[in-house]
Order: structure tokens, then C-alpha cells, then sequence
């Protein structure tokens, strides 16, 4: 395929040329996602690693584990699943954040956690809100809050890329929101 | 300046950056398969013979005989099969967190439906001759490797519980055949018996009280059903 027909084809139809070997397939792919990647991996460890060389290695890992990719699912989701493994590696390698092993609110049931309308209201103007306070919630809250505001993922799509049910986003979600409104009063007291 | 999406191709061009193969991935996938059966199937295993153990062991009985049958039971409780089932469905789960259908649903999910179906399957195989069959061959030689699983009467005994069956029965006590050897049961007015039942010979029995002097004063009794063991 012309590299000039890139960019009206689909993700998985881009899969698909670089699984039959068109490398410029490849490049287009990176070209589509690069930038999101390195905003994600940024935001998620906040400055603390060179987002563009894990940005790369996410890309170098998913050519490696192309033919692993199930076209009938999303290639974008599968893509921030690679970099969610990075990112989590790189604290872990820094032992800057602690990572639990095992998280109890993925063990039972949660009532709240579905998304609403409202919810798209509210992701434009927390997305301001939130970006200076990132650094003040913990990883397992912190991811959620990007993919969701930053990145526009839908609960379902994170909970895929975290690997956690989908009731579970929508608990760290809550969750996050008024750890972040508590540090928003915090910071207001702190500064008239 | 570098730029990350030419390095990444340059690689790819240079041969550098392989993609793994379909054949490559079949077998990855395969191997990970066939280990979560193994695990499942080890699990299974474990569960029907924690039933299996305290069935013919009678310990299912030592509850009805009050706080001291609650203790014994604990104390003949296969933990070890019990505590391995455990692990395995631990990692048996973790495994299966990597299928969508499992990892969007709260793990208490995955951890009751492994339990339940491990549960399931092993009370139907516990009806099977299986570990009948595995027992009477650790005991005559074939399979010495899993003697530490299937014979413990020396355990047993240790708690102050004897199983066996009654050889010689008279009126105030009898000879017991245990797999550790012959032990006299002596009855008292005391001793607790199953309702509307008396004891004779060829009965397959559980005793529990204090042995002195060889001779074991019966604080409890219960027949085991026929077809155990």
C-alpha cells in the first residue's frame, strides 16, 4: 500500500500490511501513535523517566509482538497495554513508587462505576483541575485519571489496558477525584 | 535531533527487530495452556483427596462429639493437601486473569468459580475408586512415593483418634485393628454411642478418647459407613 493511503486506513488494516512485511505501515502506525504514547507515559510517571525512550521501547515490543495482536480487538488498547507494562516496569526498576502486588478493590463488586453524560462535561473541565496535582495520587490512581481524562479512554478500554474490572475504574475514578479535590483545597488554603 | 520512529524503523530495516513468529506464538500459547491444565487438574486432584482423607478417616464424624471433636477435627484436618489446593488456585486464577472475560470481573469471581468447580469435581471423583485404588497401592508397594499422602494411622493416633475395624466385641469393650496395630477399646457408661446402634464385629469404627497402658478408654464412638476405604 502507498505510504500517502496510511492515513485513511484503519489501525488493524495497517496490522495487517506490516504483518505481511510493509515496514512503512509500520511507520505510520508510529506516526498515529508516538505522541500519544510519550503524553501518557509523561503524565503517568510524571517527568520522572524519559517518556521517549520508553515511548520507543513500547513500539520496539509491540513490532516484536505484532502477531500476538487479535485483530477483531482494538490495536490502540492493545498498544497503551504495552506501555501500561513498561511504565509499571519503570517505577518498579526506580522503586520511587510502591506497586501492590495484589489490590483488594479488584477482589469484590463495587456498586458505583458506570460512566454517565455528565462524565464528559466534567472530563474537559477536571482535565485542567487535575494536571498540576498528578504527582499527589498514588500509580494505581493515577493511571486511570490519564487514561480517562487525558487520553479519553472509556472505562472499558482502561480497564482492558489495567487489566482490572471494569467496576474497579470507576471505584479509582471516585476515588481520585476526591483525593484531588482535597489537595485542590489544600493547595488553596496553603496559597490566598 | 533523534528522531524515535526512524531509529525504530532503521532497526527493523538493519534486521535488528524480528516480529516473533505465528508458530512461535502457537507454542508459547500452547505451553501456557497445558500449564493451567496441569495446575487445574493437580488442584482437582488435591481437593477430592482432602474429601477423600477425611472421609475414610472418619475426622468428618469428629464434630458431633462436642468442642474436643471441633479441636480433633482440627487437628486431623488435611492441611497440607488443603494449604497445596490453595496455591494452586491462587495461581490457577492469576492465570486465568489474562483472558477479558475473567479480568473484568472482581477476582472473588474467578476465586469462587475456581472453588466451586475444583469443589465439584473433586467431590464426583471422590465417588470414584480413584484414590481407593492409589491407597490399596501404596499400601502393598506400587506407588511408595505417595505413602506420606495416603497412610498416617500413626497421626491419627497421635490426636487421640483410632479408626479400625472391631474384631472382638463384648459388653464393656473390644480389640480394634488399626492399620498402626490392634488397640483394646474400653467402653464406660460415659462413652457416647451412635443412637439406636450397637457395636459388633466387622464394624469399621472411629474412637476417640485417652489411651493408658495400651488400653484406650472411650470417650466417643462412631461407625463409619461400609463402603469407606
Amino acid at each position: 500500500m502507498p505510504a500517502g493511503e496510511h492515513a485513511t486506513v484503519t489501525d488493524e488494516s495497517l496490522v495487517a500490511c506490516v504483518r505481511s512485511g510493509d515496514t512503512v505501515a509500520y511507520g505510520s502506525l508510529m506516526e498515529r501513535y508516538m505522541a500519544r504514547m510519550q503524553r501518557y507515559i509523561r503524565k503517568f510517571l510524571f517527568g520522572h523517566e524519559d517518556a521517549e525512550d520508553i515511548a520507543q521501547e513500547v513500539f520496539t515490543k509491540a513490532y516484536v509482538h505484532l502477531n500476538q495482536f487479535d485483530a477483531s480487538r482494538s490495536f490502540s488498547t492493545w498498544l497503551y497495554r504495552i506501555a501500561h507494562n513498561e511504565c509499571i516496569n519503570a517505577i518498579k526498576r526506580k522503586q520511587r513508587e510502591p506497586i501492590p502486588f495484589f489490590d483488594p478493590d479488584t477482589l469484590f463488586p463495587h456498586p458505583v462505576a458506570r460512566e454517565t453524560p455528565r462524565d464528559h462535561v466534567e472530563r474537559v473541565e477536571l482535565r485542567m483541575l487535575v494536571e498540576t496535582s498528578l504527582e499527589q495520587l498514588a500509580p494505581k490512581y493515577r493511571e486511570p485519571v490519564v487514561l480517562y481524562y487525558f487520553e479519553e479512554r472509556s472505562y472499558r478500554e482502561i480497564a482492558d489496558i489495567m487489566r482490572i474490572p471494569v467496576a474497579t475504574v470507576g471505584v479509582r475514578l471516585a476515588r481520585a477525584r476526591t483525593l484531588l479535590a482535597a489537595a485542590h483545597v489544600r493547595d488553596a488554603a496553603g496559597h490566598p | 535531533m533523534h528522531d524515535p520512529i526512524q531509529h525504530v524503523l532503521g532497526r527493523i530495516e538493519r534486521g535488528e527487530l524480528r516480529m516473533r513468529s505465528k508458530i512461535s506464538i502457537l507454542v508459547a500459547t500452547a505451553a501456557l495452556a497445558a500449564a493451567s491444565a496441569t495446575v487445574f487438574v493437580l488442584a482437582i486432584y488435591l481437593v477430592s483427596f482432602g474429601i477423600f482423607s477425611l472421609r475414610t478417616s472418619g475426622a468428618l464424624l469428629l464434630p458431633s462429639f462436642g468442642l474436643r471433636g471441633v479441636r480433633m477435627f482440627f487437628a486431623a484436618f488435611p492441611w497440607a493437601p488443603a494449604g497445596g489446593a490453595l496455591v494452586l488456585m491462587i495461581i490457577l486464577v492469576r492465570l486465568a486473569r489474562l483472558l477479558p472475560f475473567v479480568y473484568r470481573r472482581p477476582i472473588g469471581y474467578a476465586a469462587l468459580g475456581a472453588l466451586a468447580l475444583s469443589g465439584a469435581i473433586g467431590l464426583a471423583l471422590d465417588q470414584t475408586a480413584l484414590h481407593g485404588a492409589i491407597n490399596d497401592r501404596t499400601t502393598t508397594g506400587g506407588l511408595r512415593v505417595l505413602d506420606v499422602f495416603y497412610a498416617k494411622p500413626d497421626g491419627m493416633q497421635s490426636a487421640g483418634t483410632y479408626v479400625g475395624i472391631v474384631t472382638t466385641a463384648s459388653s464393656d469393650a473390644f480389640l480394634l485393628q488399626t492399620d498402626a496395630g490392634e488397640v483394646v477399646v474400653q467402653l464406660t457408661p460415659e462413652t457416647r454411642y451412635p443412637q439406636g446402634r450397637t457395636i459388633g464385629n466387622g464394624d469399621r469404627v472411629l474412637v476417640i478418647g485417652d489411651r493408658q497402658d495400651g488400653i484406650v478408654t472411650a470417650y466417643g464412638i462412631r461407625v463409619i459407613a461400609a463402603e469407606s476405604k
